[in-house]
């Protein structure tokens, strides 16, 4: 660490507690932030510092809302009061998708009330259900796979035309259990999705969803 | 069912899992909303705000952050504090919201008891006006300049109070986590 390093450094901590609790705004927020990208002990620093407002804000009593509450938020969300067909589908890979956006940084931040702000379709293994394809209204060109991944190693995902051809291939190395990853369809008429083991052999298959 | 799964549930848009991740979380959410507040109608109408923009914003939840309780307790908390700016709530005692924090467990926090407890207590060995500040900046948002301002309080005094309660804290929760 060099000395206008550290001299930075001391300065941002003089205002980490304020950065952590969310109270520095404009230039002297940006500033911080910039400083922050630089440097992994300050970086660490704060993370420890919000981590101690986290656990503050866990100490608040719970109440209980006026009657109706729940029904309220509800409406106002538009949820309707049918349960969706295939909920355990929809789950898993609302599951899966919430992380896989998050993890590519993704959009998935606005819908409209009362309409789901993605739409799934199964992947299969033969006549069994092993995973999902989401995508999201918000970024239909991006789709996040879901995969009970069968053993450890290198998969490729290959995404296909109506007349078979590839259009786009991503490969992705699986630990085991619940696999993820994102592909970007490309434009065109792609109708599937198929991913292979290491050894060419097929692992999944499916149609890929319509937002 | 965790938690995890209810906030994909509320996002795919299931009734009944929606309903369930209301549930669980009403009372925090609008126990947060109201100890800002301090206005019943106006913690309602927060809380509600916090589920709707959990749910307009649950891609952006990352698991590996944090639990969805602690990420819903922020949103709220944030919202609660902007409208507490917005709308001039009148504001809690500072002195008596330190009392309710450093109270009983409560039954929905996010802490077990005994990790809570170490928290109360260190808040409870914090001087006075550190303590005050700490309340003032933590939960009602106030930046170091309207803590001076509401304490009389040179600036350079509240940001000094601010900064020692925190490292205080965060010296006292790393000193029980090292405990074996």
């Amino acid at each position: 660490m060099t000395a206008s390093d550290s001299a930075g450094c001391e300065r941002f901590r003089e205002l980490a507690p304020e950065i952590a609790l969310g109270l520095v705004a404009g230039h002297e927020r940006a500033a911080a932030l910039a400083h922050l990208q630089d440097c992994p002990a300050c970086s660490r620093h704060v993370a420890a510092l919000g981590a101690v407002h986290d656990r503050l804000r866990a100490l608040i009593p719970a109440a209980e809302p006026p009657v109706g509450f729940e029904q309220r938020v509800l409406d106002r969300l538009g949820v309707s009061r049918r349960r969706p067909v295939a909920t355990a589908r929809w789950l898993r890979a609302a599951a899966a998708a919430a992380v896989v956006l998050a993890a590519f940084g993704g959009g998935w931040a606005a819908g409209s009330a009362g309409r789901p702000p993605a739409v799934a379709s199964p992947l299969v293994d033969g006549a069994q259900h092993v995973g999902d394809i989401i995508v999201s209204r918000e970024r239909p060109n991006f789709l996040s796979v879901y995969l009970d991944v069968p053993r450890p190693g290198r998969l490729t995902c290959e995404l296909l035309r109506t007349d078979g051809s590839v259009a786009a291939t991503e490969t992705y190395d699986a630990t085991g259990g619940t696999g993820w990853w994102g592909i970007s369809r490309p434009a065109g008429d792609v109708a599937t999705i198929r991913v292979s083991d290491a050894g060419g052999a097929l692992v999944a298959t499916g149609g890929l969803p319509r937002p | 069912m965790s938690d995890d799964l209810l906030l994909a549930g509320l996002t795919a848009g299931d009734a009944e899992l929606s309903l369930a991740f209301v549930r669980r979380f009403q009372a925090r959410v609008f126990g947060v909303a109201l100890i800002v507040l301090g206005d019943p109608a106006l913690a309602e109408d927060v809380a509600q705000q916090a589920f709707e923009r959990a749910w307009r914003h649950a891609a952006l939840f990352d698991p590996r952050r944090g639990a969805v309780g602690t990420w819903l307790t922020a949103i709220t908390h944030n919202l609660a504090v902007d409208a507490a700016r917005a709308r001039r709530a009148i504001p809690v005692d500072p002195l008596e919201l330190q009392d309710v924090l450093t109270g009983e467990t409560p039954e929905h926090s996010a802490i077990a008891a005994e990790s809570a407890g170490e928290l109360r207590a260190a808040i409870r060995a914090l001087p006075v006006e550190q303590g005050r500040a700490l309340v003032l900046a933590a939960f009602r948002g106030l930046t170091a300049r309207e803590v001076a301002e509401s304490e009389g309080i040179p600036l350079g005094t509240a940001k000094t109070r601010i900064r020692a309660a925190m490292l205080r804290l965060a010296a006292a929760l790393e000193e029980q986590e090292d405990r074996p």
